[in-house]
C-alpha cells in the first residue's frame, strides 16, 4: 500500500493555476473568482487583502500579469482578474482589517525607505507584532507609487490597513551607511531605497541580494533590484518572509518569488465566451461579474474528476481517496478504528480510465484499489456478500453442468484452443457454438477450454482463490498440450496476460480478420458507434481489426466522440452488488455518450447497455446471423440455463456425446417479469430461490399469511440471507410473488422455549 | 399506520408476535423487534424493515 500511497506525491490537486504563479502576490484567484461568483464581495476581498496587503493600491496599479498565461488566450480573451479586483474593492462594505491578539515579539526589524515596498514589508511584519522602524530621506511616505494613485486612495488604503499594526517612521532620515544602525542591533533589514537607492553593498552577493552585516541580515529588493511598483510591493512581502525564516531559524535565504506549476487546463471546457464590457462607471455590475468570473475555467488538475467514474460518483478529491483507502484497510481491531471506503473499494470497476490515460502523473489508482481489496480480504474486513454472486457464477462455469476441456473431435493434439470465456455462451449459446464451428472448419484441431478465466477471483479480493482457480486453469490449459488460446472476451485476455503469461493468446476477431471470415445475415444500415472495451486501452491492433471486421460486413460505425476514453461499461470489478447505483451511474453515462446504437466487442458491455435500453450489438452478430431484436438480454437465471444448454449443444452437435451430469429441476417456479428484472437487480436467481423453498417445505418452517393465503420462509446461503413469498399452486410447483435479500445475518438462539433451534436455521 | 398483518407460524399454528431478536454484520451485532413465532423462535422481517433500517445498517456498517 506504501508503493501506491507514495505515488501521490505527484498528485497534481494542489498545483497552482498558471495565473496565481504568474502574480508577484500569488493571488488564490480560484478562491477569489469564486468568491467573486458567488456575489461574496467581503470575503473576496479578504482573499485578496491578505495577498496584497494594500488592496485598493494594488487594484488601482495591477498590469494583470495573469492576462498573458490565461488559458482562455487560446479560444477568446483572457479572464479581467484586474476589473474584478476593482470592482471587489469598490463593492467591499466591510473592509476594515482584523485586529489579531497576537502577543508582541522582541524581534526588530528595520526598514530603509518607506515607498510602497518598505511598507508592505513594514505592514506585515507589524502585523506579526515585531519592533519595526521605518527610515525615510523623504518628508512624505508611498515613494513612487503616490504619484500613480489618486492621493484619497492611497491615503485611506495606508491609514486603513495600518490601523491595528504599530510602527515607527523616522521622515527627513537618510542612511547613507549602514552601521549608522549598528546601535539599534535590528534582526534584520530590508534595503527598499527604490530605483538607483543605495544598496549597502547588499545587491549581487553570493546568495542574492543580501548578506549579513555582524549579527543582522541585510536583505535588498523592490524597485532598488529593478522591479517595477507592484512587483515591489510583492517583494516587500517576500523579505518580510525572509525575514522571519533568518529570525526563527537563522538561514539566509533570498526569495526566490517565482512559483513552478505543473498544472494543465483541461481543453474541453473553453468555449468561446465574449466577457462583457463594464458598464459601472468601469467596474462591473452584480450581473456582469457572475458573467465573467463564469467564464474562468478554473485551471486545476481535475482529470481524474473528470474522467475517472469512481472519482466522478463520489465527488472526492483524489488525496482524501487516497486516504480513505489507506485508512480502510489500516489493521486494527478497535470498532472505533475508521474505514469509510469499504463499500468505494468494491465499488471501482476496475477499468484503467485514470492511470491508462486521464492522469497526467499516471498515479495508478484502480491497482491501488485492487491491492486494497486484498488487504481487505486479508485482514478479514472484506463484506463478503459483495462477491458472494460472481464467485457463485464463476463457480458454475467453471462447474461439470457448464464447462468443457476438449480436443476436437478425432483429434489428439492441436495447436489451438477456443477460449470464449464464461459470459459470450451465458448470453446467447449460439455466439460460442457458430464461432467454434467457424473455427473448426478453418482448422479442424482446434480444441475447445470452455470455463471462466477466473477474474471474479481476483476482483474478489481473494488472492487464495485466485491463486488456487488459477493453478486449475493452468492444468486445462497443459491436459490440451498448451495450446495458443482464441480469446473471445478482452478481459479474459487481460486477466490470462497477466495471471498465466506463459499461455499464448490470440483475440477471436484477430483470427477472424488474419483467417478470412465472410459475414452472413443483412448488416445494419443504421449508423452505429464501435465502443471499445476497458480491457483493450491502448491496443490499438485489436481496435483496428474489429473496425476491419466492422467494415468487412457493410457496417456503417463511426468512432465515439471520445474514442477509447469514454470510460467503461460498469460491469468490471464486479461492482454491481456492493454499489448498484454506481453502475447505473456508469451505464446511463456511457449510454448517453452517443445518439447512435453501438457495437460492442465485449458481451458484458453489450449486455449492460442493453439494461439501459440501449440498442447495441455484438461484433459476431454481424458474422454468425445472430441478430436478434438488438435490445433484448437473458435474466440472470437464464444466463445459467443458457451454459448448461451451451454445453449440451456442443457435445451433442460437435462430439455426438450426451451430457450425463445435468442440473435436477425438482421444482417449478411461476415468476412474472417484473419479478425476474427485479431478482437480477438483487442478484438473485431462481436456484436460489429453489434452495430457500427446499428448507422451507421440508422443515415447514414459515409463515403463514392469512390475508393473502401465501407464505413466507428464508434461508441463508453464503453471506446473504434470502426471502421468498410463494403459494404453492400444484405439486413441487410454486408461485413466487417476492423476493429479497440483505447482508446482515440473523443470530437465532441455539435454544428457544427448551428446544434446539439451530438445526435447520440455513 | 400500515395496517396490522396476522402472522402464523406454520409449524407451530400460532401466531407471531414482536421479541427481541439478534442481528450481526461484519463483527458488529445489534437487537431489534421483529415478529417471531412465541413457540419455536421463527423469524419473519417484512420487505419494508430489509428496504429501510437494514438497508440503512448495512450502509453504515460497510462503510465503518
Amino acid at each position: 500500500m506504501e508503493y501506491y500511497y507514495n505515488q501521490f506525491e505527484k498528485c497534481r490537486q494542489w498545483e497552482k493555476p498558471h495565473c496565481t504563479t504568474e502574480c508577484p502576490f500569488h493571488v488564490d484567484i480560484l478562491d477569489f473568482i469564486e468568491k467573486m461568483g458567488r456575489g461574496t464581495y467581503n470575503t473576496a476581498y479578504k482573499t485578496f487583502r491578505n495577498a496584497v496587503v494594500f488592496p485598493d493600491i494594488v487594484a488601482a496599479l495591477c498590469p494583470q500579469y495573469c492576462t498573458a498565461c490565461c488559458a482562455r488566450n487560446s479560444v477568446d480573451e483572457p479572464v479581467q482578474v484586474n476589473l474584478l479586483e476593482k470592482t471587489c474593492v469598490a463593492k467591499a462594505k466591510r473592509k476594515d482589517p482584523t485586529d489579531y491578539n497576537v502577543p508582541a515579539k522582541d524581534w526588530k526589524i528595520g526598514i530603509i525607505g518607506a515607498g510602497m515596498s518598505g511598507l508592505s514589508c513594514a505592514l506585515r511584519t507589524a502585523s506579526k507584532k515585531c519592533q519595526v522602524i521605518v527610515y525615510e530621506k523623504s518628508d512624505r511616505i508611498g515613494g513612487v507609487v503616490r504619484d500613480m494613485v489618486p492621493e484619497e486612495v492611497f491615503t485611506t488604503d495606508i491609514e486603513r490597513q495600518f490601523k491595528y499594526e504599530n510602527y515607527t517612521l523616522k521622515l527627513n532620515t537618510e542612511i547613507k551607511d549602514i552601521k549608522e544602525l549598528e546601535n539599534e542591533h535590528f534582526d534584520a533589514i530590508y534595503v527598499a531605497t527604490g530605483k538607483g537607492g543605495n544598496d549597502f553593498g547588499t545587491l549581487n552577493q553570493p546568495e542574492g541580494h543580501c548578506r549579513m552585516e555582524g549579527e543582522t541580515a541585510v536583505f535588498a529588493g523592490g524597485m532598488l533590484t529593478g522591479k517595477d511598483p507592484v512587483q515591489a510591493m510583492a517583494d516587500g512581502l517576500d523579505m518580510a518572509w525572509a525575514m522571519e525564516v533568518f529570525i526563527k531559524v537563522g538561514r539566509l535565504e533570498y526569495p526566490k518569488g517565482v512559483m513552478e506549476t505543473k498544472v494543465v487546463p483541461n481543453p474541453n471546457r473553453l468555449k468561446e465566451t465574449k466577457g462583457p464590457t463594464p458598464s459601472d462607471n468601469g467596474i462591473y455590475t452584480d450581473e456582469e461579474v457572475k458573467e465573467e468570473t463564469a467564464r474562468c475555467i478554473r485551471c486545476q488538475c481535475d482529470a481524474c474528476r473528470t474522467d475517472c467514474d469512481l472519482v466522478a460518483f463520489y465527488n472526492k478529491w483524489p488525496l482524501k481517496l487516497r486516504d480513505e483507502v489507506t485508512a480502510t484497510v489500516s489493521p486494527s481491531d478497535s470498532i472505533i478504528h475508521a474505514a469509510p471506503a469499504k463499500k468505494l473499494i468494491n465499488t471501482c470497476s476496475q477499468c484503467g480510465q485514470l492511470q491508462g490515460s486521464s492522469c497526467p502523473s499516471k498515479i495508478e489508482l484502480c491497482d491501488m484499489i485492487m491491492h486494497a481489496r486484498t488487504e481487505l480480504h486479508r485482514i478479514g474486513k472484506m463484506p463478503y456478500g459483495y462477491h458472494q454472486y460472481f464467485l457463485e457464477d464463476m463457480d458454475h462455469a467453471n462447474g461439470s453442468f457448464a464447462a468443457i476441456k476438449k480436443m476436437a473431435p478425432g483429434e489428439k493434439s492441436c495447436e489451438y484452443a477456443f477460449f470464449p470465456g464464461c459470459q459470450l455462451g451465458a448470453t446467447d449459446p449460439r455466439y460460442v457454438e457458430k464461432s467454434y464451428n467457424w473455427l473448426l472448419s478453418k482448422k479442424p484441431d482446434t480444441a475447445l477450454l470452455l470455463r471462466c478465466c477466473n477474474i471474479p477471483a481476483k476482483w474478489s479480493g481473494d488472492e487464495q482463490l485466485h491463486k488456487d482457480e488459477t493453478e486449475l486453469l493452468r492444468k486445462d490449459w497443459e491436459d490440451l498440450g498448451k495450446p495458443k488460446l482464441i480469446l473471445a472476451c478482452p478481459t479474459c485476455r487481460n486477466q490470462l496476460k497477466e495471471a498465466l503469461p506463459e499461455i499464448e493468446t490470440v483475440m477471436l476477431y484477430e483470427v477472424m480478420n488474419q483467417w478470412g471470415i465472410e459475414p452472413h445475415g443483412a448488416s445494419p444500415h443504421e449508423m452505429h458507434c464501435i465502443f471499445d472495451p476497458c480491457a483493450v486501452r491502448g491496443d490499438e491492433n485489436i481496435k483496428k481489426t474489429v473496425r476491419e471486421l466492422a467494415d468487412k460486413a457493410g457496417a456503417k460505425w463511426e468512432d465515439l466522440p471520445k474514442y477509447e476514453q469514454h470510460g467503461c461499461c460498469g460491469y468490471g470489478g464486479q461492482g454491481a452488488v456492493a454499489n448498484p447505483e454506481y453502475v447505473d451511474f456508469v451505464i446511463e453515462s456511457r449510454v448517453n455518450a452517443s445518439e447512435h446504437p453501438y457495437i460492442a466487442y465485449c458481451i458484458n458491455c453489450r449486455d449492460n447497455f442493453r439494461s439501459k435500453g440501449k440498442d447495441a450489438l455484438h461484433i459476431l452478430d454481424l458474422f454468425f446471423d445472430i441478430n436478434d431484436d438488438g435490445c433484448s438480454k437473458p435474466s440472470l437465471t437464464e444466463r445459467r440455463r443458457n451454459r448448461e444448454r451451451l454445453k449440451e449443444n456442443l457435445l451433442k452437435k460437435i462430439w455426438g456425446e450426451k451430457m450425463e451430469e445435468k442440473p435436477e429441476q425438482k421444482m417449478k417456479l411461476k415468476i412474472s417479469p417484473e419479478l425476474t428484472e427485479k431478482m437480477d437487480k438483487l442478484h438473485i436467481i431462481e436456484d436460489d430461490i429453489c434452495k430457500v423453498l427446499e428448507l422451507a417445505e421440508q422443515l415447514k418452517r414459515r409463515v403463514y399469511h392469512p390475508d393473502t393465503d401465501s407464505y413466507t420462509c428464508f434461508r441463508q446461503l453464503g453471506y446473504t440471507t434470502y426471502w421468498v413469498d410463494y403459494r404453492p399452486i400444484g405439486e413441487n410447483e410454486f408461485e413466487i410473488l417476492n423476493v429479497y435479500n440483505h447482508r446482515i445475518e440473523i443470530e437465532l438462539e441455539m435454544i428457544w422455549n427448551g428446544r434446539k433451534t439451530d438445526f435447520d436455521l440455513r | 399506520m400500515e395496517e396490522k398483518q396476522t402472522l402464523i407460524c406454520d409449524r407451530c399454528k400460532v401466531e407471531m408476535v414482536p421479541a427481541e431478536t439478534k442481528f450481526t454484520y461484519l463483527g458488529t451485532s445489534i437487537q431489534h423487534k421483529v415478529p417471531r413465532c412465541p413457540e419455536c423462535g421463527q423469524v419473519y422481517i417484512p420487505e419494508d424493515l430489509v428496504l429501510s433500517k437494514m438497508k440503512q445498517l448495512e450502509g453504515t456498517l460497510e462503510e465503518k
